[in-house]
């Protein structure tokens, strides 16, 4: 968030944030993109706004709205319930592959133990309760449709989890192509936030029915909402040329894409992952890394193949070696390391320099590329 | 069907068939019999042609799409409508679909364009129809008039004037003419084939035979004995297109020689005119009529060829052409044959025998002005440009050399460095509110260029080149169209084509620049009706088939930068987007971070162009780190400059360095204070190697309205004296 900060008040130096046209984000940058948005105060005010939201963080407030407030006793009877049936569920499925390990008919078992998969939706937990947070403190009853940047789209992505695709919570509209539009009153933006910045290893999904309509038939889907960041964490698939809107959602017609990105680049090699746990972790990081990467070259074929006119992509892990120069005052790559990234209070030496870090790579990419608008 | 019969002697099978016409009869359509006999001839290599079909009686004779008087004329277009794999199958379905539109009346649908009549060539004469015919004003109207001619060829008229009997005397008329009789009545689909038969169908269209007949005697005058006379006729049918008025279809009518020896005699009043009226009474009788063939070039029955093609948009317009070298040979034929109003040509070149192996020139040209030359041969392709040749030396400029007012677009295939500085010299002092294209080639022809300079961007191609170069090398420095067009001073290898003693010039083939300058004027024809009109862009374009071919081509759009006046020199100052950017951000920072009172700058990119009087500003930064920053003042440091410096030059191929500085007044007039001018001072003579000049933008009053001022100075504006000196100025004992 706080180089992203940066990013944005670069943007508002150079007189390019009041003509984005589209916001897109994910995970933690959905936070700071909704706060800007639903909020026309002056960039000053929304600074202060969002240091104070760093120095102060949200895991407390997660955890006060998860113990000590009316979320708790949902969350406890959530785990009673769906919770417990789902743990139920799991051990027969357990039994189930074991019974197909010893021979029984295993599409026989499959189908049987299937209905026992996670029964009920887990109705509150602390992904509720950071939603709880954001409304009680943060966004208020707003909903996603109310944008206060005029001529601004706002687009806040999230992942369903059980079939896999983007959940976009849009200005315009909200939904997945699996699905379609959700139908009903627009979500709350906390709910849109919490869900776009969810990270699954430290918080549960989202989980419940939804009402949604498509091709003029209305339907109801228990869907799995968690970070956007798993699907696409540089947020840009919303602003892909072409997209039709007949197959996904939030459609929209951009030429030039600004991504910043804080992901903090290249692993250093000193990790040694031996253990089943860690190696996992690895494997996952790395399929992420790479489908982050191949993000990066789609940039560059869209802007190669004229689907776009350009791209910036202002990234906090850039090699600084590989920049078109260096100011000697420039917040070198190596200074942003080692900040926290699971919404605990920062350190003021830590929102100052990666919120310079941010400015200053913006503005020298756009005194390099010279971006044409 | 009846039995096939084979006719040995032109090779191919008659089928005739019995066909049952109940289902295609309706009233207002052809009258056929209840069954209509057909004849099918089909040919050795059928199907790949396609069988023809006849009626057994000429009872269709002048209906639409019957020919010869039974051939039924199934296909508008064989080659394109004829299917060889649908066989027979196709064929049939093809006759169905015509008897059934027959039967309906609607083989000509109205509105839509008819297929013309026909008069089969009988003569030899050729006639080509220029220019549109007269429309008559009322149903039931005759035109008779005369048709100007001009004579091509033995043979060949080309009808190219209509006057009316009304203008007959005020008209000049021409040493060829033809009598004109335009009908507003149709005539047969089939022109008769006889004197008498045209007489007779004249005289139902109102031109009795009286008139026939003087028009016959007064046309016959006008020619010595032994020539023929020729008298178009028209009748209203053609149109070009659905719901257009019809037009005059014209066919040209040849009066043998005889006959009008015949008419001679009876108008001048020879010995036998009894013998005379009898050779012209047995003419009209029994002669055929000789109908001339008819090529139709005019633009009310006719859709051009380059139709929608981007060429297509010079139709009509007024262009200077300078060079009439390799490129611009090939580019005013094709602007003469898209439809070009006027065209001017200016080259004072002339042709030597070397350039006739990819210029559009020949061995009789050489030794004469290249303008001259492409004149002559591009009026020879015979359309209606109006050609104008000038010998000038482009060098001087083009504005005072032209009368640009009555010019639409101007075209630069000169290549030359000097040309372009001359036109940038040109735009110095005036603008010039004409698109221009550029174009040239690289050193091997591999890569053509064009630039395309819209009306209000205000430099010229000299710019425009040095903008593209800093653009395009920066992020596409090993690209091999980059290479190509800006190649490393080592590589650069000059081609004289008379070692020693010619201008050096690239290499490259007839087909290779006739490829790139019909690209390259495509693709700048089409950026002009793209561009905003404070535009400007250069493509850069491979040539498919060298080795560069598969790299792509670049292109690069420049927004027109603000320009100013530098206040010391009078210098222009062209200050690009993303500088006038970088201020804005920086003060913008300044004001956020401490206060919009206090001072900042950095340092400016660009170059400085003596030769033009121009300083171009590309890019600036913020506040070296050790830079002292205070409302009353700012002390720009050097602290990582050198390496931003260096970066800069690198990446724009070495077309922009370090320049000068710029700070702000926020509160004042944007003028030198003493610090400031101790700074340049220090600039121009307190280093090792300083620069030769530099620029000081200061922008006054800049926490409210910032105007920028520029000052330029140069090391001689910059006396270092010693204190002594300095004395004796003040006291006037020595000059200042």
């Amino acid at each position: 968030m706080a180089f992203h900060l940066g990013c944005l008040r670069a943007l508002d130096d150079l007189g390019v944030l009041s003509k984005v046209s589209v916001l897109s984000s994910v995970s933690g940058g959905s936070v700071i993109a909704a706060l800007y948005a639903y909020n026309d105060e002056s960039f000053a005010e929304f600074e202060l706004r969002v240091q104070t939201l760093l120095r102060k963080g949200l895991v407390g407030g997660i955890a006060h709205q998860t113990l000590f407030s009316p979320e708790t006793p949902k969350i406890v009877a959530a785990q009673l319930t769906s919770g417990i049936c789902a743990a139920v569920g799991r051990l027969v499925r357990l039994g189930g592959s074991a019974l197909a390990l010893a021979g029984a008919d295993r599409e026989s078992i499959g189908q049987f133990t299937q209905r026992f998969q996670a029964p009920f939706p887990r109705f509150a937990s602390r992904s509720t309760a950071f939603e709880r947070h954001l409304r009680k403190r943060v966004f208020g009853e707003l909903t996603v449709n109310q944008v206060a940047r005029k001529g601004l789209d706002v687009v806040l992505n999230a992942t369903e989890l059980s079939t896999g695709t983007a959940f976009r919570f849009g200005s315009q509209e909200t939904g997945t192509w699996r699905y379609g539009r959700l139908a009903g009153a627009p979500p709350h933006v906390s709910k849109a936030v919490a869900a776009s910045a969810c990270f699954p290893g430290l918080l549960p999904s989202f989980d419940e029915f939804m009402d949604f309509e498509k091709d003029g038939k209305k339907t109801r889907h228990r869907v799995m909402l968690t970070d956007g960041g798993i699907y696409d964490n540089l947020g840009i698939t919303c602003l892909l040329p072409g997209r039709s809107a007949e197959f996904s959602t939030n459609v929209s017609d951009i030429d030039f894409i600004i991504a910043c990105d804080a992901g903090q680049g290249m692993p250093s090699g000193t990790a040694r992952p031996y253990l089943w746990s860690s190696r996992m972790l690895m494997t996952v990081n790395t399929i992420h890394r790479r489908t982050h990467s191949l993000s990066y070259d789609l940039l560059h074929r869209m802007k190669d193949t004229g689907q776009i006119k350009g791209f910036l992509l202002p990234y906090l892990g850039q090699i600084d070696e590989r920049l078109p120069y260096i100011s000697d005052d420039l917040v070198r790559r190596h200074e942003t390391f080692d900040y926290p990234t699971d919404f605990s209070p920062m350190k003021e030496i830590d929102i100052e320099r990666l919120g310079l870090r941010g400015e200053q790579l913006t503005k020298l990419l756009f005194d390099h590329y010279q971006p044409n608008f | 069907m009846g039995e096939p019969e084979a006719d040995e002697k032109n090779s191919f099978i008659c089928v005739w068939l019995s066909l049952v016409t109940k289902h295609y009869k309706h009233a207002g359509g052809f009258a056929f019999r209840n069954r209509e006999m057909l004849r099918i001839r089909i040919f050795p290599n059928f199907p790949f042609t396609v069988p023809h079909l006849y009626f057994s009686h000429t009872r269709f004779m002048g209906q639409p799409h019957v020919q010869w008087g039974s051939h039924i004329c199934l296909y508008q277009s064989s080659e394109t409508e004829w299917q060889p794999s649908d066989g027979l199958y196709g064929f049939f379905q093809r006759v169905d679909e015509w008897m059934t539109a027959a039967g309906k009346g609607e083989l000509d649908p109205d509105d839509a364009p008819l297929h013309p009549p026909v008069a089969y060539p009988t003569s030899n004469t050729r006639f080509i129809f220029n220019c549109d015919a007269p429309n008559l004003e009322r149903e039931g109207a005759v035109w008779i008039g005369r048709a100007d001619l001009t004579k091509k060829r033995q043979g060949r008229f080309d009808v190219v004037g209509w006057v009316g009997l009304d203008d007959w005397g005020s008209v000049e008329q021409p040493e060829h003419v033809a009598a004109a009789i335009l009908l507003s009545r149709r005539l047969p689909m089939e022109y008769p084939d006889t004197i008498d038969g045209l007489r007779n169908a004249l005289e139902k269209n109102g031109v009795s035979f009286d008139l026939l007949y003087a028009l016959l005697k007064v046309f016959a005058a006008k020619v010595p004995k032994d020539n023929p006379i020729y008298i178009v006729v028209g009748a209203p049918m053609r149109r070009k297109e659905a719901g257009t008025p019809l037009r005059q279809h014209l066919k040209a009518w040849e009066i043998d020689a005889m006959a009008v020896n015949a008419l001679h005699d009876i108008v001048f009043g020879a010995d036998d005119k009894e013998q005379a009226y009898a050779e012209l009474a047995k003419w009209m009788i029994t002669a055929k009529t000789l109908w001339c063939r008819i090529f139709e070039n005019r633009s009310e029955v006719t859709n051009r060829r380059d139709l929608g093609s981007v060429l297509s948009s010079t139709e009509g317009k007024r262009i200077l052409l300078l060079g009439c070298g390799a490129l611009g040979s090939v580019v005013a034929e094709h602007l003469v044959r898209a439809g070009t109003k006027s065209l001017i040509l200016v080259d004072n070149g002339i042709v030597s025998p070397g350039i006739l192996l990819r210029q559009r020139y020949s061995d009789r040209d050489v030794g004469f002005a290249k303008s001259e030359c492409l004149a002559r041969s591009l009026s020879e392709i015979g359309l209606p440009t109006e050609i104008e040749v000038s010998f000038k030396n482009l060098e001087t400029g083009i504005i005072d050399n032209f009368d640009l007012l009555h010019v639409d677009l101007i075209i630069n295939a000169t290549a030359s460095a000097p040309v372009a500085h001359a036109i940038e010299r040109d735009l110095q002092r005036a603008c010039l509110l004409i698109p221009m294209i550029s174009l040239s080639v690289s050193a091997a022809a591999q890569c053509g260029s064009v630039v395309v300079k819209m009306p209000r961007f205000h430099s010229g191609i000299i710019a425009i080149d040095r903008l593209t170069k800093i653009g395009l090398v920066k992020n596409n420095a090993h690209h091999p169209v980059v290479r190509a067009f800006w190649p490393n001073k080592s590589e650069v290898k000059l081609f004289q084509p008379e070692p020693g003693c010619s201008k050096p010039t690239f290499t490259g083939s007839s087909a290779d620049l006739a490829a790139h300058a019909a690209v390259l004027l495509n693709i700048g024809l089409q950026r002009i009706s793209e561009l905003k009109p404070d535009q400007a862009e250069t493509n850069l374009v491979p040539a498919p088939w060298s080795k560069e071919g598969s790299s792509g081509s670049l292109h690069l759009t420049l927004d027109d930068q603000r320009k100013a006046l530098e206040q010391k020199h009078g210098y222009k100052v062209l200050t690009s987007k993303v500088a006038q950017r970088g201020i804005a951000s920086e003060i913008k920072r300044i004001g956020r971070t401490r206060s919009d009172k206090v001072e900042t700058g950095g340092l400016i990119f660009g170059e400085i162009d003596e030769a033009h009087g121009c300083i171009y500003v590309d890019s600036v930064t913020g506040p070296p780190s050790d830079s002292e920053a205070s409302a009353e003042k700012f002390l720009c440091g050097t602290s990582g400059t050198r390496n931003i410096g260096a970066a800069k030059l690198k990446q724009s191929g070495r077309s922009s360095r370090f320049i000068g500085i710029w700070h702000t007044h926020p509160i004042s007039l944007g003028r030198p204070s003493t610090d400031d001018l101790y700074a340049m001072a220090r600039l121009l003579h307190g280093q090792e190697r300083p620069p030769r000049h530099v620029v000081m933008l200061i922008l006054g009053f800049s926490a409210t309205d910032p105007q920028p001022n520029y000052y330029l100075f140069h090391r001689r504006d910059i006396r270092v004296v010693t204190e002594e000196e300095l004395r004796l100025m003040l006291e006037g004992e020595v000059a200042v």
